[in-house]
């Protein structure tokens, strides 16, 4: 019987036009638009995805999503439990809303310790709000298991995750014994609409909530390593100069001109 | 009942997931050539929300009229609004559910709810609109048959339907004693002879088409009477309020999608050095607007929920109706408002839709009918018309 833990950050929504994304810069957060829900990280559903399609194949695999954040993040993993996901696990803990890659990755790993045994961690690629692109890895470091990233397909047969890498110049294979940790990213494909009959299942579905010291851990002494300088919106500036000329060849060449002093070609 | 369900909120987001496949662009390239939705249709059907609700041992998920606001509204907030899903299966699915006869429901409600079948309602006639008891289509008993013979009007997705849920008379108007007596309800074959459509030309954007319908001497068997003959005035209500819920929170979320279009175009647009939105003159009718839609929004699903509990959803489905069109309307011609000139083209998006919008402020039954409804049934004053 598998069993699949896919952790799940829930993240503003990116596809909030520009003209409504703000920053508070004197709170260094990003401020919620009113009335633009947030969803699952997109890399992250991509990740229950791919464990759905193992259950799939193997349908006595059990699928735990597993989230850290404030009870709204009990809407993400509804959201995963409706696309087939078996039980949901929400860390909730005040003291845990400011953390950093470093203690979100140690909290999730307890987290995994305490759901074992597990034969895979299925996280997103990187989440889609900072783009860090590094708990999943954290995650693997900590447990201390073999981690692959950047998947585009993943297998489990009999112990063994094969999984297909996305690489710059193409694809490469590489194996693993389980448990262990996969990042996946969209090559991987479009994620499951929920169905209506899992909706409402996933509705009477119980989602467990945990605190730091149900996990065993004391939220003070879990330190962030990263601290944030500075959130701002970079100001874009455009300038625009218009070429003139009498003929389109003349226009061409004054333009080529100017790339080339401005070395951009 | 102001928190949504887990389930109205996973509704939502299938919508939107959906609609990053089949939404505005898709739905209107779709209405532009006149023809109908079927892909998203297919995503409805293969997600299981066509049989939303009809019942579960008819294939169905059982669930009721707040989660079906919520996903209508929700499609119409992304500009993907179909009249068929209300006609189909939230109308003829609740009058068969509730009142057909056992075989019947096993016969139609689990193609309905897979999606391989569609309904259209026949209830509207040329000279019988906001007076449903005046009809003159008429079923006459011939045998095992009833011989239908009539003229209908108004009639959405004739040309995509399998049946038709039609409404006539079995004793015409001036035999009864109670004008309430003497209708019925049928399941005709939109196939079958002598049912003939022709297109009325309807000047809204949408991807499905309105019809006249002709009915010369079609027979219909006697089985696909639904309930009992001429009892059918009692069951409309079944089918009409819900209707008026879901013209409600189709007008809800129209009206959301071009107050958002006109918020934004307001907080970027700058004039004499500041955003249009920050002059007064604009930002309090927003202001307004807004407050008026989300009055609307609980007012429907106060309906819905009054509905779903089987009470009386009737004086608040009405005002749901005419609140949320009301709304919807003055949020669009403040949409316009707001773009300037730029609110007449088709880039904008929002003069496309005013048509859909305004239409609703008339349709299913029109602002003048609900307050004549509202002053005589919830307010008690004398009957006016």
């Amino acid at each position: 019987m598998p069993h699949i833990i896919c952790c799940v950050k829930q993240v503003p929504d990116p596809e909030t036009p520009a003209s409504q994304f703000r920053v508070d810069e004197a709170a260094k957060k990003v401020v919620p638009v009113p009335g633009i829900a947030p969803v699952p990280s997109q890399f992250d559903t991509i990740g229950v995805e791919a464990a759905l399609r193992i259950k799939d194949k193997t349908p006595d695999t059990t699928i735990t999503i597993l989230s850290l954040g404030p009870e709204s993040y009990r809407d993400s993993i509804k959201h995963s439990l409706a696309m087939g996901a078996d039980e949901g696990v929400l860390i909730n803990d005040p003291a845990l809303y400011e953390a950093d890659h470093w203690v979100t990755a140690q909290v999730l790993a307890a987290a995994i310790g305490k759901l074992a045994p597990f034969d895979l961690v299925i996280c997103g690629r990187q989440a889609v709000d900072w783009d860090m692109g590094v708990v999943g890895s954290t995650i693997a470091e900590i447990l201390n298991v073999p981690c692959i990233t950047i998947a585009k397909e993943i297998q489990y047969k009999d112990g063994q995750v094969v999984v297909e890498r996305v690489l710059l110049d193409g694809f490469e294979t590489a194996e693993s014994p389980a448990p262990c940790v996969v990042t996946v990213s969209n090559e991987l494909g479009e994620p499951r609409y929920p169905q209506l009959r899992q909706i409402m299942a996933a509705a009477r579905k119980e989602v467990k909530v945990w605190t730091a010291s149900d996990l065993g851990l004391d939220a003070a002494q879990l330190k962030n390593l990263v601290s944030l300088e500075r959130l701002y919106v970079p100001e874009v500036k455009v300038e625009t100069e218009i070429i003139d000329g009498e003929t389109p060849q003349e226009k061409a060449e004054k333009l080529a001109l100017k790339l080339r002093e401005a070395k951009l070609i | 009942m102001f928190e949504p369900t887990a389930e109205e909120s996973l509704i939502r987001d299938f919508v939107r997931q959906v609609a990053r496949k089949c939404g505005r662009d898709y739905w209107l390239a779709k209405a532009r050539e006149g023809a109908f939705t079927e892909e998203l249709w297919q995503e409805l059907a293969a997600g299981g929300y066509l049989g939303m609700m009809i019942p579960r041992e008819y294939g169905g998920g059982g669930l009721g009229m707040q989660q079906m606001a919520a996903l209508l509204e929700e499609m119409s907030r992304q500009g993907i609004p179909l009249l068929i899903l209300v006609v189909s299966n939230v109308m003829d699915a609740l009058l068969i559910a509730r009142h057909g006869s056992p075989e019947m429901k096993e016969r139609y409600l689990p193609p309905l709810a897979r999606g391989q079948t569609k309904f259209c309602f026949a209830l509207t006639e040329p000279t019988s609109g906001s007076n449903s008891f005046r009809i003159t289509t008429l079923a006459r008993r011939d045998g095992d048959t009833y011989l239908l013979r009539g003229q209908k009007m108004f009639i959405t997705g004739v040309d995509v339907a399998d049946y038709l849920l039609v409404v006539a008379r079995t004793v015409p108007y001036d035999q009864v004693k109670d004008k309430r007596e003497g209708l019925s309800l049928f399941i005709v074959d939109r196939r079958a002879a002598g049912v003939e459509a022709q297109a009325q030309d309807i000047r809204i954007l949408l991807p499905e088409k309105q019809f006249a319908l002709f009915f010369d001497d079609v027979r219909v068997p006697r089985q696909n009477l639904v309930g009992e003959e001429g009892k059918a005035s009692r069951y409309l209500f079944d089918a009409l309020n819900p209707e008026r819920i879901s013209a409600g929170a189709v007008a809800v979320g129209l009206g959301h999608l071009v107050l958002e279009k006109a918020v934004a175009y307001a907080k970027e647009r700058v004039v004499f050095d500041r955003p249009i939105g920050g002059h007064q003159g604009l930002q309090h009718p927003l202001a307004i607007a807004k407050t008026n839609l989300e009055l609307a929004a609980l007012m429907t699903r106060y309906a819905a929920w009054l509905f779903d509990r089987d009470e009386d959803a009737a004086p608040s489905a009405n005002m749901a109706k005419f609140a949320a069109a009301e709304a919807a309307t003055e949020a669009c011609d403040l949409a316009v408002e707001v773009h300037g000139g730029s609110g007449f083209t088709g880039d904008m998006d929002i003069i496309t839709l005013w048509p859909l919008i305004r239409m609703l402020r008339t349709v299913p039954v029109s602002r003048e009918m609900i307050l004549n409804y509202i002053g005589e049934h919830v307010l008690g004053l004398p009957r006016s018309y």
